[in-house]
């Protein structure tokens, strides 16, 4: 068994994080971290905006750093701006990526939450991910360490990453989270596109969570994980970002 | 159309080559490539690495190159069967 923390917003503690750092447990499922009213605002705003997305190939409004490995100037420039359109997505509701930094801020107070800026810019906020009926995740991991060289961010010490479910789907879109750290030698089993052949997962202890409204999920990005096929009318949408922190400085860092 | 291999860096043989382990190759190729190729880099589009190739040491291939997921769009090949090749890191992510 591989189980995660069910918790809500103010019972979270430090000792948590570490168990997901460590691999001890999968995930923290913060339960209605935002009002269930505020994701639907927000999904309204998305509708009644007419956004440009990141890229044609996806649906997502903010640019992802691991998109941008080598293109760190184009990866600054649309961070920029989808910094101001996230400021008009959120106008009328709880901030969500200022409760995230508040509630990260609390579970370490001896460290600073630092507003990185690498050249005096600013990294993006989140990314709003926008995922339709039959579209999955394959397996993959998040690692700005190795991917993300190019980046001041990418000399922290631990990455984890938060996950807000905005809009539940009928069916399907599960995140799956393995038992498998991933290490550099995994990338022999990597796939042209994106991802990794299904078969290293087969022998881990997996987790298997729910897209509910309004939880927030952090997960260690550096266990395999993956996102099952969405079914239904009703698309998931998620807010992401990823944060890590750097022990000798005493920082945590937000990115998306 | 462009021939495309990938596959996992192996070993670095100069300041500009490296062996290449392939695991997949791009329907269509205009011909068939063995499982393990020495690559002569011609451009390169990765993290950690410059595009200046003046700046490229051996150490610092060996960083980037060695057990990484690659992408090799193949130029031209040597009399020797050596591939040239624009290398790039594949499919970081972006779901």
């Amino acid at each position: 068994m591989w189980n995660s923390i069910t918790i809500t917003n103010n019972q979270i503690k430090n000792e948590d994080i570490k168990k997901i750092i460590d691999g001890k447990n999968s995930a923290i499922i913060i339960k209605k971290f935002l009002k269930k009213e505020d994701c639907k605002k927000i999904i309204r705003k998305i509708s009644s905006m007419n956004i440009e997305r990141d890229s044609n190939k996806f649906n997502h409004i903010g640019p992802f750093l691991m998109n941008y490995t080598t293109k760190k100037e184009k990866y600054f420039q649309n961070a920029e701006k989808a910094n101001q359109v996230f400021k008009k997505i959120f106008s009328n509701v709880e901030n969500p990526v200022n409760k995230i930094k508040t509630t990260i801020s609390k579970i370490f107070p001896d460290y600073k939450i630092s507003g990185i800026r690498e050249n005096q810019r600013n990294y993006a906020l989140c990314t709003i991910r926008r995922h339709e009926n039959g579209k999955s995740i394959p397996l993959h991991k998040d690692n700005v360490s190795y991917e993300g060289v190019e980046y001041e961010v990418s000399k922290i010490n631990t990455q984890l990453s938060c996950i807000l479910h905005l809009q539940e789907t009928e069916k399907g879109g599960n995140l799956s989270i393995y038992n498998k750290r991933w290490k550099k030698k995994l990338e022999k089993y990597r796939e042209i596109e994106f991802g990794y052949n299904s078969n290293i997962k087969k022998k881990s202890l997996s987790d298997t969570i729910e897209t509910k409204l309004g939880d927030l999920v952090i997960i260690n990005p550096n266990y395999l994980h993956e996102v099952k096929e969405i079914q239904g009318i009703s698309d998931r949408v998620t807010l992401g970002m990823f944060f890590g922190i750097e022990n000798k400085t005493k920082k945590i860092f937000f990115w998306a | 159309m462009t021939d495309t291999v990938w596959g996992n860096g192996h070993s670095i043989i100069s300041t500009e080559s490296f062996q290449l382990n392939i695991t997949h190759r791009k329907d269509g190729n205009s011909e068939k490539y063995p499982d393990t190729v020495k690559i002569i880099i011609s451009g390169v589009d990765l993290p950690g690495l410059s595009d200046n190739k003046s700046d490229w040491t051996v150490e610092n291939l060996q960083n980037v190159i060695v057990d990484a997921f690659l992408k090799c769009e193949i130029d031209s090949k040597t009399d020797k069967g050596d591939l040239i090749a624009k290398v790039s890191h594949s499919g970081a992510a972006g779901y």
